[in-house]
């Protein structure tokens, strides 16, 4: 072996630990033509290594748009939030929440960090929280219900729980959180008699 | 090893040290705390208790100073409330913005912004535009053909730092840019690691 063919290949080991190391911009050293078979084996190392930084750019771009639609998800999801936490004053003293959608942890602080503030503003004897248009909950979803009736209570405001479904029913049940402080009634109009009557009974 | 990929640590920073998490005494200017909100100003109602965090905070004033405390605050808030993708992408967009003040201020031309000395116009830029008496900011580790260390040793929030660096390189006009967040203080490494690579 001449001394030039030992050079010629320790240049493509060198740029083959280099691609190894990950830096796929390596330069492959020029190999005389007239050396066919080193020739050969350089283009083909060539050959690879391009195919693999093209494959390596097409990953990298849909790693970028997995990002970008991940950040568009979570922000879509803020905004779902926001327009599925609205607290609206229904009747004198009493305050609505329409909880629509999936409940879980995050949900239930911002819906305690939502209704508080309403329910100092508004001076609220009631709360009726509305679980008509909720399809799932997960398990921290009763000590979420239990604070925001604890916390609302000690404002001096009486909460009731309305629309639950069989299934979200049997979920809560099956978390085995003590709900017995939880006032629940099969639906909103229920729900919104039931605190007229006691709000009556107060005056 | 060929040279192109030796590493070299290469700004004289010693191994062996631990991340200084005190913010007590760090300010940086207000500016960035408005540019962080300026990605969330369509959704004020959801980030409120981010905008709450500014509200001592002049709007007119972004070259006044505020406590580090404040920014990193509302970073934590909207990464823990909106998500950790939101914050980096906002990272990515503010990261157009420095790009376009360090070329600026720096006077760099299109030609000299590689990515290296893009890192190095952040290292500048994070050592006067936050007072801290510890001097943290940026470190650069290491850096050959394609590649660049940077380790985090200023407190702000690592994962909008991850979307800002690779903000910082795409702008240079390299190719398929991408940053590894090799080591993380969230995960208990003693520092924040980033590998930018591009092709």
């Amino acid at each position: 072996m001449t001394d030039e063919t030992d050079a010629t290949i320790e240049a493509l080991l060198a740029a083959l630990s280099a691609v190894s190391a990950g830096n796929l911009k390596v330069t492959l050293p020029a190999v005389d033509p007239s050396q066919r078979n080193l020739a050969a084996l350089a283009a083909g190392i060539g050959d690879v290594i391009g195919a693999w930084r093209e494959a390596e750019k097409k990953a990298r771009r849909a790693k970028r748009e997995l990002e970008s639609k991940l950040a568009t998800i979570e922000t879509q999801a803020a905004a779902i939030r926001e327009l599925s936490t609205p607290v609206l004053e229904i009747w004198d003293d009493i305050l609505l929440v329409p909880v629509v959608g999936v409940v879980n942890q995050r949900f239930g602080r911002e819906l305690v960090e939502t209704l508080l503030p309403a329910i100092t503003r508004s001076q609220a004897t009631h709360v009726i929280v509305d679980v008509t248009g909720v399809d799932m909950v997960d398990q921290d979803t009763a000590g979420q219900l239990l604070k925001l009736v604890r916390a609302a209570a000690l404002l001096g405001t009486r909460s009731v729980l309305t629309g639950m479904r069989p299934a979200v029913a049997e979920m809560l049940a099956n978390v085995g959180s003590d709900l017995g402080e939880l006032r629940t009634l099969g639906s909103l109009r229920e729900g919104l008699r039931h605190c007229m009557a006691e709000r009556t009974r107060r005056l | 090893m060929p040279a192109a990929l030796r590493e070299s640590r290469e700004d004289g920073s010693s191994e062996g040290e631990t991340m200084d998490n005190s913010t007590g005494d760090v300010t940086l200017l207000c500016g960035f705390v408005f540019d962080v909100l300026e990605e969330y100003k369509g959704m004020k109602k959801v980030c409120g208790p981010a905008f709450d965090m500014a509200r001592d905070l002049d709007p007119r004033r972004p070259d006044a100073w505020c406590k580090m405390d404040v920014y990193n605050g509302i970073c934590t808030w909207i990464e823990e409330n909106i998500g950790a993708a939101s914050i980096r992408k906002a990272g990515i967009e503010i990261g157009k913005r420095v790009f376009d003040q360090v070329v600026k201020t720096q006077k760099l031309s299109a030609a000299e912004a590689t990515p290296l000395a893009m890192m190095q116009a952040l290292k500048w830029a994070a050592s006067t535009m936050i007072k801290d008496p510890r001097g943290r900011g940026w470190e650069i580790l290491s850096s050959a053909d394609g590649r660049v260390v940077m380790r985090r040793t200023q407190t702000f929030n690592c994962t909008m730092q991850e979307g800002l660096l690779l903000s910082l390189v795409e702008r240079t006009q390299v190719e398929a840019a991408d940053v590894a967040h090799d080591r993380c203080t969230k995960r208990g490494d003693e520092f924040c690691e980033y590998t930018l690579t591009w092709l």
